[in-house]
């Protein structure tokens, strides 16, 4: 079971001057349990895919899978495969704070849950649930208006709206956009731990890279609405041509380990496993110390 | 979905009428109106009709963009043309109910739809070839002379350039919040007109919001940059007439001698 897209091409405003193709014959598979980044420049197509893949948007050519269902209906039978293969997905907006339009936290979240047609009991738990999922706390924020929340927490609650349609595939365009580094840490955190909990397959647009680095087990590089490279960050991003090429910067991280190795730090192979600055700071101390005992005993 | 509005009617191009000085298209148009409404004999429909066909070809928009802009004046065309028809006395040629159809009813209803059409296109012509910048420009630029009686020429052009400016970008904006509440299983196109109009408010809400801060944004930005009016402004692109505007000049001076001439002949 799996996210298909097979040569899907896409043009926007076809016909007029200002025509423009933003995707050219993508093929991606993407595996369910996967943590899936696409990264690329501003204008490489990267939020229209991700509108493919919520079937918002539908390919000029080829076609988009869910789980072996076409998003694509012609017939009314395969319309209901589609709605139903389109609703496993839960599609998170760039700046999903700015969709946020009901009098309280409560009822915003509730809204797609209600749409779905469930009781309001199943609603009710439907909502606990993704507050939690987003650390707010349910009794002291279920009756506040979302517009008196901080950026970040609005964001949350935009990201609890989706949750509580209990998506199995999570797709968010750029979520940590315009966050402070603690909200950006916090949003990458929830978003790991739903992965863990849940084993939710997510898929994320992202354009800063530490993020991609941080989180994703794999990276799909757009260029100009075609895929450059794909596979795992490490293999990826150590293609520092293709990367630039793209646009894009290896992440600091990265630099910074291949920095120390140049200058003669012994890090071991293991470092493909660093992800994060604290496992970067464990590795570093191991190393260091590991060559000051070489130094001592000659 | 809400990708098939074209965006604005300007047509980007480089014909002759595209490169024709803003200021000069908009005093052509205004004296080609005034000659339509002046000057009604065949002749002279004749004349302008030709004209207009001229300018449709000098433009280089397709020929199905332009008379697409004639869609919205179908029913309007065909009530003037059934009014004139029944209402116009003269040799009749037939007879419905109470209504007597004459001839005379057939060549007037005829012209007036026709100009209402060559109204219509050149108009069209202007708004298809002039950027909404260039245009608002033009009007500041021909308005100017009135700020000493106080109308606020600057002003005007600054809110029409800025309400030109954010109508794309409003659009946008709509089309991703639609989006955003459909992937909430939000539903627009089917169910009862009750359901449907209370799922405008997911839409509505969030526009307003952004409608707002983007103003504020915007009047923010502007006070940061030192704006204060129009009074010492200059322009980053001034307009400059060309030999091709003099020449448009002269030749709607000539047609309308010629058919203020044939007029009183
Ligand atoms: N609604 C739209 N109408 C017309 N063109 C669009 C629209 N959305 C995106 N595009 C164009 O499609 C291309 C890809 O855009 P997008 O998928 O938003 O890129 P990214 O998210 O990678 O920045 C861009 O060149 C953009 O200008
Ligand atoms: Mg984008």
């Amino acid at each position: 079971m799996a996210i298909e897209l097979q040569d899907v091409s896409f043009t926007y405003l076809p016909g007029t001057p200002y025509e423009r193709q933003a995707l050219r014959g993508i093929n991606l598979k993407i595996q369910e349990g996967s943590i899936t980044a696409l990264a690329g420049h501003t204008g490489s197509g990267k939020s229209t895919l991700l509108q493919h893949i919520g079937g918002l948007l539908h390919p000029d050519r080829g076609q988009v899978c869910i789980d072996g269902a076409d998003l694509a209906a012609h017939t009314k039978q395969e319309k209901r495969a589609a709605l139903a293969a389109c609703r496993k997905v839960g599609l998170v907006f760039q700046y999903a704070e700015h969709q946020l339009f009901e009098e309280s936290i409560y009822e915003d979240i509730a809204f797609g849950p209600r749409n779905f047609g469930l009781a309001e009991t199943d609603v009710e738990a439907r909502v606990r649930e993704a507050m939690a999922r987003v650390h707010l706390d349910y009794d002291a924020y279920r009756d506040r208006s979302p517009f008196q929340l901080s950026g970040g927490q609005m964001r949350r609650v935009a990201l609890a709206g989706v949750l509580a349609l209990h998506p199995a595939y999570l797709v968010l365009d750029e979520p940590t956009a315009g966050l402070d580094p603690r909200g950006r840490r916090e949003l990458l955190q929830m978003i790991r731990e739903l992965h863990a909990a849940e084993g939710t397959t997510i898929v994320f647009v992202s354009h800063n890279m530490e993020d991609v680095f941080a989180i994703a087990d794999e990276v799909v590089v757009l260029r100009q609405g075609m895929i450059l490279l794909q596979g795992a960050p490490a293999d990826v991003f150590a293609q520092g041509e293709q990367i630039a090429a793209a646009g894009l910067r290896q992440p600091e991280l990265m630099r910074l380990l291949s920095a120390l190795r140049a200058a003669g730090v012994p890090l071991s192979a293991e470092e493909t496993a660093v992800r994060t600055p604290a496992e970067a700071a464990q590795a570093i101390v191991c190393a260091l110390k590991e060559k000051g005992g070489r130094t001592h005993a000659q | 979905m809400l990708s098939n509005i074209t965006i604005g009617q300007y047509f980007p191009g480089n014909s002759l009428l595209h490169r024709l000085d803003p200021r000069t298209k908009i005093v052509v148009l205004f004296a080609l109106i005034v000659a339509l409404f002046l000057f009604d004999r065949p002749a002279d429909y004749l004349v302008m009709s030709l004209l207009t066909l001229a300018f449709m070809l000098l433009s280089r928009v397709p020929l199905r963009t332009l008379l697409g802009s004639l869609k919205p004046l179908w029913w309007i065309l065909l009530f003037t043309f059934l009014i004139h028809l029944c209402s116009t006395p003269g040799e009749e040629f037939a007879h419905l109910w109470v209504f007597s159809l004459t001839f005379e009813g057939l060549a007037h209803g005829f012209f007036i739809c026709l100009r209402l059409v060559l109204l219509l296109l050149l108009s069209s012509l202007l708004t298809f070839t002039t950027s909404p910048l260039k245009l608002t420009d033009a009007l500041e630029a021909l308005l100017s002379p009135l700020k000493r009686i106080g109308v606020p020429a600057h002003e005007l052009a600054m809110m029409m350039t800025i309400a030109l400016r954010f109508v794309p970008t409003l659009i946008e904006e709509t089309d991703k919040i639609m989006k955003a509440q459909q992937a909430r299983g939000a539903d627009f196109v089917t169910g009862s007109i009750v359901r449907r109009l209370k799922n405008v408010v997911p839409i509505l809400v969030p526009l307003f919001i952004s409608v707002f801060r983007r103003a504020d944004d915007l009047a923010m930005a502007m006070e940061a940059r030192c704006y204060h009016g129009g009074e010492g402004r200059t322009q980053m692109k001034q307009l400059h007439f060309l030999p091709l505007d003099y020449l448009a000049w002269g030749g709607t001076a000539l047609l309308l001698a010629v058919l203020a001439a044939l007029w009183l002949l």
